[in-house]
């Protein structure tokens, strides 16, 4: 049923008692105790039926067209992105976008999920006043391929987004070693990671990372030069949850890493291993007998029997 | 044997009578059954100050036709919120209705609970505003233009 704000509550009172109220001005259309014919739209409740049952119908673009018609529909589009949870603008480059992007960053208070992928006309001044609104319940960001941010627009994130769960960050040539330091210190709950094409990134740093990280599912490291073997090797140690790795074009990793896979991520369903040519069907053989998706094919060729024996300790070593 | 049967008033006095089971499709008059136990009592008339006769009679209609569907909305199937597409043809044939009664349904169908209704009325009132420009939504809504037409054009453009 229709909830009642304050000034709506004290305006019946004085109704009811005879006296003449004076009505405070509200975005929202007054509730009365009966229901009086709603002459248009927006005499519908707000808050009960069309914030919550129109609007989730309603694309980005139909809710900015209903937004420029008049001062009501720009109220209650505002008041609809207020409480929007997901934001789904990758790829979008269209015309004016940022401009549009402004009034969301200025609106949206309820984010949960942010997929801005693709998005050429991102910047950090544009993401950053977005990032402040909604930080408390952010849990999916996706910022694959934002060309024009830089780790300034990241340290919100890693700082202030306790809920962070998915994180995507293909393609961001300006994320650091740094940044993935912050991460290790402040992100621990991540089941997601996209880290792909990252060139700026060290070894040694992502060896420290992944010790943290024992809750992660789906792991992309593809094209990234510094994953290695001891990287692997960590992953398989610490991240036991794993199912997806996309190790694609990680020419340094070997048989020896993809073993520590083998051994330790019991769990793993799907082996993206492309362009690794340092890995051959030693270290695969017993994956695709775990009915793993492998996105090599199996050569023909019959192989000797995998042997744990050919793998000696001393390759486990961690520096 | 008969289904049981219950009788409704609206806010200007005329009293409807309609199945227990449909009008159960109600949450607000499932409720008002529980708490006054006259769901046996075939004389007790339950009271709806804020629905008129005329919509009332709109809405017995409705779920008298939807009182077999099961939970999951009227073609039994569980609809994601993103389809606003997926209405049958006799709803679709049902909210035909001009503006004002259409408003006047939703208005009714949330007081009353009905979820299915509810959901049907403003799917009906998404695609009426879906893949508009400016212009036509305020054609179609009788809006008034007071907005600047660069305003208008960020919609058009994004």
């Amino acid at each position: 049923m229709c909830t009642l704000h304050p000034e709506e509550e004290a305006h019946l009172m004085a109704m009811a008692s005879g006296g003449q109220p004076t009505r405070t001005a509200s975005p929202r259309p007054l509730v009365t105790a009966s229901i009086a014919a709603p002459r248009s739209l927006f005499d519908v409740c707000w808050d009960d039926v069309l914030i919550p049952q129109v609007a989730v119908y309603l694309s980005l673009k139909d809710l900015f067209n209903l937004r420029c018609c008049s001062r009501t529909a720009q109220r209650f589009v505002e008041a609809a992105l207020e409480k929007r949870q997901e934001l789904h603008l990758s790829g979008n480059n269209t015309k004016n976008i940022d401009v549009a992007f402004r009034v969301l960053a200025r609106c949206c208070q309820r984010l949960e999920v942010l997929h801005l992928a693709c998005c050429r006309w991102l910047t950090d001044e544009l993401l950053l006043p977005l990032l402040a609104n909604n930080k408390k319940r952010l849990w999916a960001v996706n910022l694959n391929e934002c060309v024009n941010i830089t780790a300034l627009s990241l340290q919100p994130i890693i700082v202030e987004c306790k809920e962070l769960r998915v994180l995507k960050l293909s393609k961001c040539q300006w994320l650091t070693t740094g940044a993935v330091d912050a991460l290790t210190l402040h992100q621990s709950k991540l089941v997601e990671f996209d880290i792909s094409y990252c060139g700026a990134i060290g070894e040694r740093c992502l060896i420290i990372f992944f010790r943290k990280l024992n809750k992660l599912t789906v792991l992309s490291l593809a094209n990234t030069p510094s994953v290695t073997d001891q990287v692997l090797i960590q992953i398989g140690n610490y991240c036991r949850e794993l199912e997806h790795i996309n190790v694609i074009g990680c020419a340094a990793i070997s048989d020896y890493g993809v073993h520590a896979l083998t051994v330790h991520c019991l769990r793993l369903r799907t082996l993206l291993i492309r362009r690794c040519p340092r890995v051959t069907e030693l270290s695969l053989a017993p994956l695709r007998q775990r009915r793993l998706y492998i996105d090599r094919p199996q050569p023909d060729v019959g192989l000797n029997a995998y042997n744990l024996n050919d793998f000696y300790p001393s390759d486990f070593l961690v520096y | 044997m008969d289904a049981p049967t219950i009788k409704l008033e609206s806010s200007d006095g005329m009293i409807f009578s309609t199945e227990v089971r449909a009008a159960k499709l109600s949450e607000t008059i499932k409720t008002m059954l529980e708490v006054s136990a006259v769901e046996n009592d075939e004389n007790a008339i339950v009271p709806l100050p804020k629905v008129n006769a005329f919509i009332l009679s709109k809405i017995l209609t409705w779920i008298y036709h939807h009182k077999d569907d099961d939970a999951h909305g009227a073609e039994g199937v569980e609809l994601s919120p993103q389809s606003p597409h997926d209405i049958s043809a006799w709803d679709a044939n049902f909210i035909n209705v001009d503006q004002p009664t259409l408003f006047e349904i939703i208005l009714a169908a949330n007081y009353l609970e009905i979820k299915g209704l509810v959901d049907l009325c403003c799917k009906t009132v998404a695609n009426m505003i879906r893949g508009k420009t400016p212009e036509e939504i305020r054609h179609t809504f009788n809006i008034p233009d007071e907005i600047p037409s660069r305003t208008a054009q960020l919609g058009e453009d994004l």
